[in-house]
């Protein structure tokens, strides 16, 4: 319980200045959610471990947030927790440009670390927002569709520092590019939102940036061919990475070529003759990188579109889902989706494939006084033995389908490391697998 | 040599009926002679003898075993190949060996999303050959890859040289099928974890590597990578180790990244030299072998730099592989360089710790001189482009004295690998061979939750008792003691 003693002890530990508890300021943090009791702001790892285990102490749920940009992952959160922002923080511990390795606080955000790497020409290849921190991106498993050249998390990050729900500092990993010494512990906390422990420092693997980087737009009149051209290229040419759209009309896709400068034109060459023959148009889209979040193509045709009547609407994103599927199986879903979708009173649906075959869905609502019924098309999709994850839903609707699912035999493993590194079950309470 | 545990407990007359119950009596194993097979693994001067092996043949006759084990309390160790490094396999305390290598088919090739389904008896290279004609291949590569398993490269996290660009094995392992000790079968991760991560948490990344201790992979799903379109390697040559050290170290900071980088110096260069007459300099203090690979076109520009690399750091001529053939042989001088050491010491103990790559000269320099202070010579063939280093430490156990010295000298050798800021091990494991200086790297707590993390997995810790992470000093399960922590020495 978040009692006046409990905020009293919690100021007295990190100062006054530190811990919030307005609730017009909290308010603002509830993003979907139940609100938050309190918002804290430890200053360094060993002051996040005394906070865990006060909070552990009374019971207090502890919430762990950095940049804001994935809280609405995951199921509801408990009303009243304590909210825990790493903030503050934000340092780069150890960069060594030379070791292609560099330690930062899990409070650093993505793009000022990036651009400390951009100065000696390296990079850590990520898909992700720039406001999201280290930890937000570890805690969540951040990739897009660059996963296809360079992988996710797992191939990058190479040591962690953690506090578990015991308030325990542990290390796990280590700061060299290959090392077995001992279980990798780090890769637990990859993806697991929070619920073991809260990273608060993290070691990456970095890459040198590639010399010439380039993203393409490929248009075709229809999706059949359009989706045939993009598994034929993901299948033959080493392209950064493969995001196809639709069911926008004509068919759209971007792909990501990271090479040296002969071998770009080369790629890029061998890329004009395949979508010459497809009927399909290459255009160069002057972005860097391809992101999964803004698939800036498409988003600039959503701007409005035209209801029966001959009205145009904003379109309002109502839901996303995501899941894993070969491209052969993603199609034969599609064809089903759109009707799924539109019995559970959905406006506008678009899907996009990563290359090789992760699915996200963004379903809109169809602008009528109905709202749409996310839970049953979320069961509908189960039952089709689609693993759909809720991966984001706007504040209202109501969800009785878990987010994450459907349920594995792993899970049980997965209850059981939980109460091993959270004995106390605080850290994030019900917002992961399986209510964990 | 060290006998671990002399004449372990017989296996209990009922567990031996299971067992020839669940797999038929010809796959149990329990004469003396046939047991002596497999009372080490690579690891060859620790020994201990098994209570019994078992050939298994499906993932059916794994649970089947391990169900039997689970019931009647005994321990067991899963083995593919036997080829790890650090004692991973050895049957200690009397344990079950469960033989894995009669479950060696490749299940399904998906060519499209490059993922193959295997068992874990599945030797390394037979999964590239399998894939090659359609141009794809597993790329961890161990210098054992032609008789390894799949199975042992999971338990071991295993590497190799071309895992500088491509990773080690836990970057190609998508999903697992696994018997847990309690012999219940459960699926971490694929099939479909093989497109994209599911929810959840990591359990195929926290399996690889566990050396067994967490159950036994009875089916592998893994990446398969395209074949580079064209591979160049290069020999360069430098006047010292120092030299040739700093050498990687540059092409690292030049933000290059080799699909090998292996540094062989002069010590490993004579004795490969007057075994197999390859045509490598013998005045040289250290070689560099550089392999690149990608797309055709830029690929000599990246070798020019490379050359410019070596060049700056004193590098006396660069060759390179005119064709196939004799970029085969500049291989085969680096896959037999430890068989070759065999000729020039009759001992010699060999380290796997890594370190940062900008820290190599200054490590290698103390690895030299803590040879020359004990008075024994250290030699050096290993993945420079990582930074893990295999020092041998070359002695003759036949005189006791230089034991005690090559101890002395391989426990300095670990405190400037700890001190630059390294771990113990970079592929082999830590198995029996190192469980003594984990605490030198890991805290109490950070063991603690390794230890409680596998107790989630193997409650009863049956499932190879006494490797990878040492037993809390208080516990002691009776009959099961720890065992002795000391560095067991190699044999050459």
């Amino acid at each position: 319980m978040m009692t006046e003693a409990f905020l009293n002890q919690l100021a007295k530990m990190l100062g006054a200045e530190h811990v919030v508890s307005n609730a017009r300021m909290l308010e603002a943090l509830a993003t979907g959610h139940a609100q938050p009791g309190a918002l804290c702001k430890p200053g360094s790892t060993e002051e996040v471990a005394a906070v865990v285990r006060l909070a552990g102490e009374h019971g207090v749920p502890v919430l762990p947030c950095g940049g804001w940009t994935a809280m609405a992952l995951g199921g509801e959160a408990p009303e009243g927790a304590l909210a825990l922002s790493l903030q503050r923080l934000d340092k780069m511990i150890a960069y060594e440009p030379a070791d292609l390795v560099a330690t930062a606080q899990a409070g650093m955000s993505f793009d000022v670390f990036q651009e400390a790497l951009f100065e000696h020409g390296q990079t850590l290849p990520l898909d992700a927002p720039a406001h999201a921190t280290l930890g937000g991106l570890v805690a969540t498993d951040r990739s897009g569709p660059r996963r296809l050249m360079h992988g996710t998390l797992r191939d990058m990050v190479l040591g962690l520092t953690v506090v578990n729900g015991d308030g325990v500092v542990r290390k796990c990993g280590g700061r060299v590019v290959k090392n077995v010494t001992g279980y990798a512990l780090e890769k637990l906390y990859i993806g697991s939102l929070g619920t073991l422990g809260i990273v608060t420092e993290a070691t990456f693997k970095l890459r040198p940036r590639p010399e010439t980087a380039s993203v393409q737009e490929i248009s075709a009149p229809d999706f059949g061919h359009g989706f045939e051209l993009m598994r034929d290229l993901a299948g033959r040419l080493p392209l950064a990475a493969a995001v196809a759209c639709f069911p926008a009309k004509p068919f759209s896709a971007q792909l990501g070529i990271e090479a040296s400068p002969p071998d770009h034109a080369r790629l890029l060459k061998e890329l004009e003759e395949a979508a010459a023959k497809a009927g399909a148009e290459v255009r160069e889209t002057g972005a860097e990188r391809v992101d999964a979040d803004e698939y800036p193509a498409v988003s600039r045709r959503l701007e409005s579109i035209a209801l029966p009547g001959g009205e145009t609407v904003a379109p309002a994103l109502a839901a996303r889902l995501s899941w894993p599927a070969k491209p052969a199986d993603f199609k034969t879903q599609m064809d089903r989706l759109d009707r799924l979708a539109a019995e559970a009173g959905f406006g506008y649906l678009m899907g996009y494939l990563d290359f090789p075959g992760f699915v996200s869905l963004e379903l809109f609502a169809n602008g009528g006084t109905e709202a749409p019924n996310l839970d049953a098309l979320v069961r509908a999709l189960r039952t089709d033995g689609v693993p759909a994850t809720v991966s984001w839903k706007s504040g209202a609707q109501p969800l009785s389908e878990p987010v994450f699912g459907p349920p594995r035999a792993e899970w049980a493993l997965m209850r059981e490391i939980k109460k091993a590194l959270d004995p106390r079950g605080i850290l994030n309470p019900g917002r992961f697998i399986a209510g964990l | 040599m060290n006998s671990i545990s002399s004449r372990p407990a017989a296996v209990p007359p009922a567990l031996l009926e299971a067992l020839r119950a669940a797999v038929g009596a010809a796959n149990v194993v329990t004469a003396d002679e046939e047991l002596f097979v497999y009372e080490c693994d690579g690891l060859t001067l620790d020994k201990a003898t098994p209570g019994a092996v078992v050939y298994v043949h499906s993932a059916m006759e794994v649970a089947a075993v391990v169900k039997a084990c689970a019931a009647a309390h005994y321990p067991f160790v899963a083995r593919g190949a036997g080829t790890g490094l650090s004692g991973g396999a050895i049957a200690l305390h009397g344990m079950l060996v469960i033989e894995l290598a009669r479950m060696n088919r490749v299940l399904e090739v998906d060519y499209e999303n490059r993922v193959a389904c295997v068992e874990p008896g599945v030797i390394n290279l037979n999964l590239t050959k399998a894939c090659a004609q359609r141009g794809l291949h597993y790329a961890p590569d161990p210098s054992s890859q032609g008789s390894c398993t799949i199975g042992g490269n999971v338990a071991e996290n295993s590497g190799g040289p071309h895992t500088l660009k491509y990773g080690v094995t836990v970057n190609h392992v998508l999903g697992l099928e696994v018997v847990l000790p309690n012999g219940e079968t459960v699926t971490l991760g694929g099939p479909l974890g093989a497109l994209g991560k599911l929810p959840g948490y990591d359990l195929v990344g926290l399996f690889v590597g566990s050396e067994g201790t967490f159950g036994i992979a009875t089916k592998v799903w893994v990446k398969l990578t395209p074949v580079p379109e064209t591979v160049k390697t290069l020999l360069a040559i430098f006047p010292s180790i120092e030299a040739a050290s700093r050498g990687v170290s540059r092409i690292v900071a030049h933000g290059i990244v080799p699909a090998a980088l292996e540094l062989i110096d002069k010590t490993i260069i004579r004795a490969v030299e007057e075994w197999l007459h390859l045509g490598f300099p013998l005045d040289a203090g250290a070689v560099l072998l550089i392999e690149l690979d990608g797309l055709r076109d830029g690929l000599d520009l990246i070798a020019g730099r490379v050359m410019e690399c070596c060049r700056e750091c004193g590098c006396l001529d660069v060759r390179a592989a005119k064709d196939e053939k004799e970029r085969l042989l500049l291989w085969k001088a680096r896959k037999q360089a430890f068989g070759a050491v065999g000729r020039i010491s009759p001992s010699y103990y060999v380290q796997d710790g890594v370190i940062p790559r900008s820290k190599l000269p200054e490590v290698l320099a103390k690895i030299e001189a803590s040879g020359r202070k004990h008075g024994l010579t250290t030699a050096n063939v290993f993945h420079a482009g990582d930074g893990n280093l295999h020092p041998l430490i070359l002695f003759d156990e036949r005189k006791p004295e230089q034991i005690e010295e090559a101890l002395a000298c391989n426990e300095e050798v670990l405190c400037a690998v700890i001190e630059a800021g390294g771990m113990l091990s970079g592929e082999h494991g830590i198995g029996i061979e190192k469980l003594a200086f984990m605490p030198r790297v890991f805290s109490e707590d950070d063991m603690d939750a390794m230890r409680k993390v596998r107790a989630v997995f193997d409650p009863q810790t049956l499932s190879n008792p006494g490797k990878a992470v040492p037993a809390r000093k208080c516990f002691e399960v009776r009959g099961h003691e720890p065992p002795a922590l000391r560095p067991p020495m190699r044999k050459a």
